[in-house]
Parts: C-alpha cells; structure tokens; sequence
C-alpha cells in the first residue's frame, strides 16, 4: 500500500525508461565483446571490465 | 504504562509509526500492513537483508503496547547512533546511501517485494556504512505495477548526485531546501549541457522531467505494465546513472591545512598528545569534533572508544575523511558536512520532521581546534557567543587559542581592519570564564598557540 506520490508522469515513462535500458545494456555488452576481441586480436589480454554491480568495501 | 512519545516526524506512511518510551525506540505496525510485514520474514528478505548489515535489525516486543491501539507488531530496531541528514553528507556518502537503495530494490525484487519509497532519509549511516532504517517501506510486488519509489530515488539521490559531480558540489544544500529531493526540472535547468550525453543520465533526469511536466495535470494516466525483468532493468539502468557520477575533492584550502605554516612537526606532535592527554582525563563518550577538517584530532576520540563527530564546512575535507571510514574501517568516526556559522536548521512540517544540529546534541565533550579564531575574526563572532554555543553542546571543552601573531591570524586579519580588541589570551580567557573553568592551559610547543581544557560551570 504505497503512500507517497508516484507521479503519473514517473509511472508512464518508466516502461519506456527500462526498455531503453535494456537496449543499453546490450549496446554496452556488444561494444565491451567488441573492444575484448579487438584486444585479444592485437596481443591484448582478456577483458577485464568489471560487470557493472555497485562495489560494496 | 509510561508516557510514550510518537516521533514528529513519523505521520506520513498508514503502516505504522516510531514512538518512544522510556528512552526505548520503538516502532508501531498497523494491521493493515501486516500481509507486507509478513512476507517480508516469510520470503527470507530480511534475514538477508540484515545479516548483511543492509537492513537495520529489530526485535520484537509482544510485551509491549502501542499508544494507538492494536499494532500487528511492535519492533524494537537497533538504534542509530547520530542521526544525520542527507544535506549533511558529501558527496561520497550520498552516493554509498543511493547505491545501498538499489543494491536492497535489487534484492527486494528477486524475493517478490519492492520498496514503496526510496527517501534519503531511510538511510542513516552507521558504523561507517549506510543502513536501511526503515522495516516497514517494504510492500509485496504487485505484479506489473511500475516501481512507486522511482521519482523519488531520482529526485532524493539522482538528481543531486548528478548535480555536484557535475556543476558543483555545493549543490547538495537544496537538499536542505527541498525535502522531498530536487524536482527534476530544477536539476535539468542547472545541468550542464553534457550531462545530457549521458544515455542513462538522460533517460532518468531529463527524459523523467518532461514526462512529469507533460503529465502533471493528469491523475491516473495509464502505464505500462512492468514485467520483473523490466523492474531489474531499470534498477540495473540506475546503477550505471549512479556509477557514472564522480567527485575528486582536489585541493582546497583546508584539506592542507596541517601541512601549511601553523605547526613545526615537533608543535603538531605536541599538540595531538595534550590532546590525547585530555581526551583520557575526561573519557567522553561522545565527541563532536568542530571544524574537524580531515579528522585527526577526532581520530584521537574515536581510537579511545569514543563516538566522535566530525563536523566541518567544507565538502572536500569531509570528504577525504569518509574515504578512510568508509566500509567500516573506523566505526568510531563519522565525519559530516555543517557549517558553524550557518548549521542545520529544524526542517520540514511545523518545523519538526527534522531536528535542527542543535537538538541533536548534547555530546561529553566538544573539540574546538584551529577554529575560534576563523569564527571570531573570520566570521566576527564574538568570543563570548562562541563560549555559548560551545557550554550548549557539552560539559567539557578542549579548545584552541590563536593569537593575532599567528600566521593564519595575520592573513585573516591583512585585507581588513582590525575591529578585535578583545581578542588576546586575557580576553579569550575573560570571555570563557563565565561558562567555563578552566582546568588546564598550555602552550603548544614551536607556536604561539595555547591549548585549553576546560569544564562548563
């Protein structure tokens, strides 16, 4: 039983916001795969990108 | 059944409210939140969420009774131990709260629940880490419903995250201003045009603040349904907005204040052990450190077991020393951002939903080093004031003199006229008498700085 506002405008959007998201979450994996293969190609190591999760010290 | 006190601030949320009695925090859940309440046990969501000091731990009172009538519950949360505000944190420490939000919406999802608010002011930072204190934000997922809590975790950390990365970390003071967070068409308006080549950034600021401009008249328009993958998606989207925003404090003035002119190494050395010696004469339990810069001297406190408060102005020595506490190395020490001349007010509905710094108090002792002449040449306050304020915060006092020989004081004083003719030793020491004896006096070695103790008559 939610209490605050939403906000008609945050509710409406926020299927846009998480489908376009997604796209970037892809574009992003496609472009790190790219980078990785270049990188291997040149004599590079293994990508070593962190995944994206929020660092807990 | 002893008088109980429900907290000014706890009306807005029907599932339940904090109250005390006897000096025992106590937290009523209203049946009607019960069926969340449960779900939140069943699923396992808060064991998770509590041994892994996300979520603040409770126990339950079934041999209590609530002031209002039937509760479902009566929890007994583990008290904070210095309650501060999101306007009072730097940069870093408003970042370790919004990345606490997501990482507990990420884990409330994945058990069938989701947070019904994601306020700022749910976290508090205990221990040197943030903590969730409040039990009762979590609802079972509907599922399909959009995530309530997403405007404001955009407007309480986004906004004002992407703010002082990126125009100026000063900005964290609307906070203050604006207690439901920033509105978004405010932080679009002060962005700088690059902030808006941030693909996430975009999406969940200014795409965000069109939309709630092109729906505000319209109640209940209708959304999308959200599946659970989408829901992560978006918290996966809000983290990468979040990681992408940093802030170096860089040099400032204050930041190499120790290094500066003011001690030889042997002044500094003795300086930390009067103060050292003090600190084991009076054993505080509690120490708020004023104008704290980094947190040296604090350090001293908290390395005695003392909880030690370190309060200064400016953003980047607070946060240079959350860098070093953070994640629980010194629990002891918790710096904050306050600004003595101008510290934080009562806030909010009557001016009782957020307790002004004053009311937070008192402490065992007060540190007050390299700081009253910044505030009595500085900031013309006069030197019996500042006993004042000092005698109101804590019985017991370690204070700095600087006399106008001094270097610092020399430069205070170059581009100006000197209005301060009672600022010397004699007249520093007749404006303190009449609050405080004093218990000890010494000078610092290698400067012409005196280190007082002293206790509030």
């Amino acid at each position: 039983m939610p209490y605050v506002d939403p906000g008609t405008g945050s509710f409406v959007l926020q299927a846009l916001a998480a489908s376009l998201a997604g796209v970037l979450v892809a574009a992003n994996g496609y472009w790190k795969r790219m980078k990785a293969r270049l990188g291997r190609e040149s004599g590079g190591g293994p990508d070593s990108d962190p995944p994206p999760t929020p660092p807990r010290d | 059944m002893s008088e109980a006190r429900v907290h000014p601030a706890s009306f807005r949320d029907p599932s339940g409210f904090v109250f005390e009695r006897e000096g025992v925090l106590l937290r009523h859940v209203a049946p009607r939140y019960a069926e969340h309440y449960d779900w939140l046990l069943a699923s396992g969501l808060y064991a998770e969420l509590s041994e892994a000091g996300l979520l603040v731990p409770h126990r339950e009172r079934p041999d209590l009774e609530s002031p209002a009538g039937a509760a479902h519950r009566i929890l007994e949360p583990e008290r904070v131990e210095f309650l501060s505000h999101p306007y009072e944190w730097c940069f870093g420490q408003l970042r370790d709260a919004a990345r606490l939000t997501l990482e507990i919406q990420r884990r409330a999802l994945s058990r069938g629940l989701t947070l019904k608010d994601a306020s700022a002011y749910n976290v508090q930072l205990q221990r040197g880490r943030p903590l969730w204190i409040d039990t009762l934000s979590f609802e079972r997922l509907t599922p399909g419903r959009p995530w309530v809590a997403y405007r404001q975790f955009c407007q309480h950390f986004l906004a004002p995250l992407a703010l002082m990365a990126l125009r100026d970390v000063r900005l964290s003071s609307l906070l203050r201003a604006h207690l439901d967070g920033v509105p978004l068409d405010l932080a679009a308006a002060l962005l700088p045009i690059r902030a808006r080549l941030r693909p996430h950034l975009w999406i969940h600021l200014f795409l965000h603040a069109r939309y709630q401009r092109r729906y505000a008249g319209r109640a209940g328009a209708p959304a999308r349904e959200l599946s659970q993958r989408a829901l992560g998606q978006l918290v996966a989207s809000l983290e990468s907005a979040v990681e992408g925003l940093r802030w170096e404090p860089g040099a400032s003035e204050w930041s190499d204040y120790y290094e500066g002119d003011s001690y030889s190494e042997r002044g500094a050395r003795h300086k930390r052990e009067l103060v050292a010696a003090h600190l084991d004469a009076v054993r505080p339990q509690r120490v708020f450190d004023l104008g704290a810069n980094t947190g040296e001297m604090a350090r001293l406190a908290s390395e005695r077991g003392a909880l030690a408060l370190a309060f200064d102005a400016d953003p980047a020595c607070v946060e240079r020393a959350w860098r070093r506490v953070r994640g629980g190395r010194e629990p002891r020490l918790l710096p904050l951002l306050l600004d003595l001349s101008n510290p934080s007010p009562a806030l909010g509905f009557a001016l009782r939903e957020r307790e002004s710094w004053l009311e937070r108090g008192p402490a065992d002792a007060v540190l007050a080093l390299a700081l009253v002449h910044h505030l009595a040449i500085g900031g013309n306050v006069p030197l019996a004031r500042l006993a004042e304020l000092f005698a109101a915060l804590a019985p017991e006092l370690v204070v700095e003199f600087v006399p106008k020989s001094d270097p610092k004081v020399q430069r205070l004083l170059a581009s100006r006229e000197d209005v301060f003719p009672d600022y010397s030793r004699e007249g520093f020491e007749r404006a303190f008498s009449r609050r405080y004896e004093i218990a000890a006096a010494q000078d610092i070695e290698q400067s012409s700085r005196v280190l007082y103790r002293m206790r509030r008559r």
